[in-house]
């Protein structure tokens, strides 16, 4: 009986040790580019969160590497996080948002073989960098265009919180606006949040009466009650963030919008080839990563003499003409 | 901002506060609405976009009911009011959430959904107001329940039961909150968002408090507020200098809540039992 337990005991023994060697020898092949990516909410939200799952998953695919999410529910899990991707070996770690920026400069202190990729943030280290999209940019060049096509030449912006992203896009809009418009007008209202669809239709319906045919939204998911306002009143739409024109194709003539994930995959292409800086990444309209998306359905609608506005604007932008008061260096 | 538009905002919630105004008159503080609310914007959005918007809002009022009915069994086996309305309005939020992001990967995006002309929900809600004036006051019916928000240990000494009541009229009044949801949905966005409700269902209790538990002064403050919301958007449009829109935001509720400081007290607090757990005496 002794003997049966001694050797089941050397068996387990002998099994494990086993394993141990081909997990060590598994891992010693697959030495391969790690990247992770911390959220600070949940990746179905359709929006910020999902645009950088999105280019996780892209540069899982274009840059073969091993990937990782992990969805951050309070500051604390920041750090925590952080630390725990450094620890496995983890060549770049993404951190979705300004509030992880103090988090990746402590992290990114004790862990110097892990670059740490901040969306929005400023601060930087040797391997700690900061993401900028000049989204102003793009909605300069949606204002221009809305000047062209407006004839009341009121404009009306609808916002969920009046929040710097949210400032700096409706300004740079108001700009391009006014300069294709100089005796235009543009009404601002916010809604206090970013999900009551309703007030949003309510605010944008009130901006229509008061003479707006052409609305910018920055209100996140609140943004469908504009479009079904416009739609109600046969008024045109601009969307924010990513390019919109499919979710309400009918209105939607075109979207301030950032390619969060090619900015990404750009950002990981450095890693993997050892050529990461530490220093504030800035993408603009001459990046290709921040743009005017248009849409196809209503594009045509537009006369060509405002595309080419348009066009005239982009390069002043590209060749440093107009500037534009921005988040960042 | 025309009246009609008003009518329109203001509908959803006249639709959950007349409903909430049921429940308490029969001694049921339900402050799970907005869970159940929400419910219905779901229901609503899911239902109308195969089906159509008639669809969508029989479906609404139809998963309101069923959510209201299992918030009155589990009320109904003593459990606190409070505390089952608290899970109602997680319940309500969470399974929305789930369910709408695991359709959303499916290609359901909210947007588009069809909506109904204007008309049946807005003036249904007036309507509304006077059927359940009349309701309470005016039928047998209506005193039994207004009698199970007061005494229902009377109601059940005069051979009712009191716990039978308070389930039937929660299961009116989760249709008429699901009827609300759908009436966001299908009139006042056209979407469906998570969260969309926006607190919608806590300010219809607030309303059924500050209106004395009285149809009228609540269907005149739930209009005002919606008047006063357009008006504020209006102000803000106007672009005043100085004004912080955050001002502006709260001016609405600034508003309904002085109006109705001028309500004259026709009683002392609400009805005498409201929001204590009944169980039937063996």
């Amino acid at each position: 009986m002794d003997g049966m337990r001694r050797l089941a005991l050397v068996l387990v023994v002998l099994v494990v040790a086993a394993f141990a060697v081909w997990g060590c020898r598994r891992q010693a092949v697959q030495e391969s580019f790690k990247v992770a990516l911390v959220t600070p909410g949940p990746v179905s939200d359709a929006g910020w969160n999902a645009a950088a799952y999105a280019g996780l998953k892209r540069i899982e695919k274009d840059l073969d590497a091993q990937t990782a999410h992990f969805e951050a529910s309070s500051p604390a899990e920041f750090e925590e996080s952080f630390r725990d991707f450094a620890r496995r070996g983890f060549a770049l770690v993404f951190g979705h948002g300004f509030e992880l920026q103090d988090a990746a400069m402590a992290i990114g202190a004790e862990f110097p073989h892990t670059d740490f990729v901040i969306t929005s943030g400023l601060a930087t280290r040797p391997n700690v960098a900061g993401l900028v999209f000049r989204l102003e940019q793009a909605a300069y060049l949606a204002g221009v265009l809305a000047g062209k096509v407006s004839t009341s030449g009121v404009a009306g912006a609808v916002g969920g919180m009046e929040i710097p992203p949210v400032r700096l896009v409706f300004d740079g809009f108001r700009k391009g606006f006014l300069a294709a418009r100089p005796d235009g007008k543009v009404k601002e209202v916010y809604l206090g949040n970013w999900e009551d669809v309703a007030a949003a239709r309510q605010a944008t319906l009130s901006l229509i009466d008061q003479g707006a045919d052409v609305i910018i939204h920055n209100a996140d998911a609140a943004g469908l009650g504009v479009f079904q306002a416009c739609r109600e009143r046969g008024v045109l739409a601009f969307g924010t963030n990513g390019d919109q024109s499919s979710v309400a194709p009918d209105v939607v003539l075109a979207s301030a919008a950032m390619d969060i994930p090619e900015a990404m995959v750009r950002i990981a292409r450095e890693v993997k080839a050892g050529r990461f800086t530490g220093t504030v990444h800035t993408f603009d309209l001459a990046s290709g990563v921040v743009k005017l998306a248009t849409n196809p359905t209503l594009a045509a609608r537009v006369p060509k003499q405002a595309w080419d506005a348009v066009a005239a604007a982009r390069k002043d932008i590209v060749s440093g003409r107009i500037e534009l008061e921005h988040f960042g260096p | 901002m025309s009246p009609a538009e008003v009518l329109t905002a203001a509908a959803p919630l006249l639709w959950a506060a007349l409903a909430e105004l049921l429940g308490e008159r029969a001694g049921v503080l339900n402050i799970g609405i907005e869970g159940v609310m929400l419910i219905g914007c779901l229901t609503a959005a899911l239902a109308a976009t195969p089906l159509g918007p008639w669809w969508g809002l029989a479906a609404a009022a139809a998963a309101g009911c069923l959510a209201n009915v299992l918030f009155a069994l589990v009320i109904a086996s003593g459990a606190d009011q409070v505390v089952a309305g608290t899970g109602m309005v997680l319940v309500g939020a969470g399974l929305t959430g789930a369910i709408f992001r695991s359709l959303q990967a499916r290609g359901f995006s909210g947007a588009l959904v069809p909506t109904l002309p204007w008309g049946p929900l807005e003036l249904g809600a007036l309507a509304l107001v006077g059927a359940v004036w009349w309701f309470l006051q005016g039928t047998r019916a209506g005193l039994v329940v207004r009698a199970c928000g007061e005494n229902p240990a009377a109601v059940a000494a005069a051979g009712q039961n009191p716990v039978a009541v308070r389930v039937a009229v929660l299961a009116v009044a989760g249709a008429l909150v699901g009827v609300g949801g759908a009436a966001l949905v299908l009139r006042a966005s056209g979407s469906f968002v998570e969260g969309m409700t926006a607190g919608r269902g806590f300010l219809a209790l607030a309303l059924v408090l500050l209106g004395r538990w009285r149809p009228l002064p609540i269907a005149v403050a739930t209009v005002l507020l919606g008047a006063a919301t357009g008006f504020q958007f209006h102000l803000q449009g106007l672009g005043l200098a100085g004004v912080p829109y955050q001002l502006l935001l709260a001016l609405p509720y600034a508003l309904t809540l002085a109006v109705l400081a001028l309500v004259p007290p026709s009683r002392i607090g609400g009805p005498a039992a409201l929001g204590k757990t009944y169980r039937r005496q063996r």
